[in-house]
């Protein structure tokens, strides 16, 4: 995929994540492009200042640490991997966590309680989460295929 | 159709297939992790030969299992809370239990959240009958969790090495599902132990199986 491509998928995904209320996803997607990525760059620094000269006596190249804004590709990469984080682990580990929990072989249903509330905030319910199974088998292989076509170039 | 036109409608298609409704925020994902986390904890307890069951803050044994979704009481009554009960069925090595998202009093008396703690069970004992918080002498392993879908930020590892400060041991851990570099670069360079990738299916959660049953190896070892 050329990077024109890449971006366009990027905000067509993003604009998904708050359709389907992922909007913490969003949000946290949103926050890393805004710090953009670690670079180490080489640069030619001041060593010493001549005050007779009134400038630098010495120059030596050194290491500086400087921040780069994320391409296309590494944008759509970035999202891509939300997704994954944000839906596909969270069902695999809603499962893993019901079974290693179990009782017997009996998967176990989990509730996440705040002390103040009568409602659980979240429950776990391994029936629920056997439905979905096919539903993210698509999804992990439609973000594997992205990665390709992003490896893959223009 | 373009490319990523076919993408697009790959991933939406299946994406509003998959969703599960529970997970609808950061937090609820938060304290899914953790739960992950104690999972691999419990796991590791039992592969070093322990029993490992299940009660509540009342002592009895949960068909459903109650957990906390922010840091609270180990004595706490609100709900029917649930830990892990881990018995290495050996009279000499005190039995333990795992708790999740619990206060424990750090060095300074000042109390510190554990999103996995593993406790004397003793003390813990103790704690419910007194209402008080586990010392941090009492903990033999806790885990510190993060759920971040898009890398960590520095602030964390700064977090982690002022916890670590207050409730000292080597058997403390840094414990991601994703990675950080500056993150694993600070923790490292003050010989701080971490775990990053912790998700289903990604070797890395044999890696810190691994450093957490060396955990409660030392710990047999000390007492038998």
């Amino acid at each position: 995929m050329s990077p024109e491509q890449c971006e366009k998928l990027f905000n067509r995904l993003m604009n998904s994540l708050k359709e389907y209320k992922l909007d913490w996803v969003r949000d946290q997607v949103a926050k890393r492009i805004s710090q953009g990525k670690a670079i180490k760059k080489s640069v030619v620094a001041q060593t010493e200042w001549d005050s007779t000269n009134q400038g630098p006596r010495r120059r030596r190249k050194a290491t500086f640490v400087g921040t780069e804004d994320f391409g296309p590709e590494e944008r759509l990469q970035l999202v891509v991997q939300s997704i994954r984080h944000a839906v596909v682990a969270t069902c695999d580990m809603q499962l893993e966590v019901s079974e290693g929990l179990a009782s017997g072989d009996e998967p176990r249903v989990i509730h996440f309680y705040a002390e103040d509330e009568r409602e659980p905030a979240v429950v776990v319910e391994p029936k629920a989460l056997f439905a979905k199974l096919e539903a993210l088998e698509r999804l992990r292989k439609a973000l594997e295929h992205v990665e390709r076509e992003i490896e893959n170039g223009d | 159709m373009a490319i990523e036109d076919d993408l697009f409608q790959e991933i939406q298609t299946a994406l509003g297939a998959a969703l599960t409704p529970n997970i609808s925020s950061a937090s609820n994902a938060w304290d899914l992790f953790e739960a992950y986390v104690l999972t691999t904890v419990v796991d590791a307890a039992r592969r070093q030969g322990a029993q490992v069951t299940y009660e509540d803050v009342h002592g009895n044994t949960p068909t459903v299992i109650y957990f906390r979704t922010s840091p609270g009481n180990l004595f706490s009554r609100a709900h029917d809370y649930c830990h892990a009960v881990v018995d290495f069925q050996n009279p000499g090595i005190p039995p333990l239990e795992i708790h999740l998202g619990v206060y424990v009093s750090g060095k300074s008396g000042i109390t510190h959240e554990c999103d996995v703690a593993v406790l004397d069970r003793a003390e813990a004992q103790v704690c419910r009958r007194s209402n008080v918080h586990p010392r941090h002498s009492s903990v033999v392993l806790s885990c510190e969790c993060k759920f971040y879908t898009s890398g960590l930020g520095v602030d964390l590892a700064r977090g982690f090495l002022g916890l670590v400060t207050e409730i000292a041991s080597t058997s403390r851990f840094f414990v991601t599902n994703t990675t950080g570099n500056s993150v694993e670069k600070v923790l490292s360079h003050h010989g701080k132990r971490w775990a990053h990738d912790v998700e289903p299916g990604k070797p890395d959660v044999d890696q810190l199986r691994f450093i957490i049953e060396e955990a409660f190896q030392y710990y047999k070892a000390k007492h038998s």
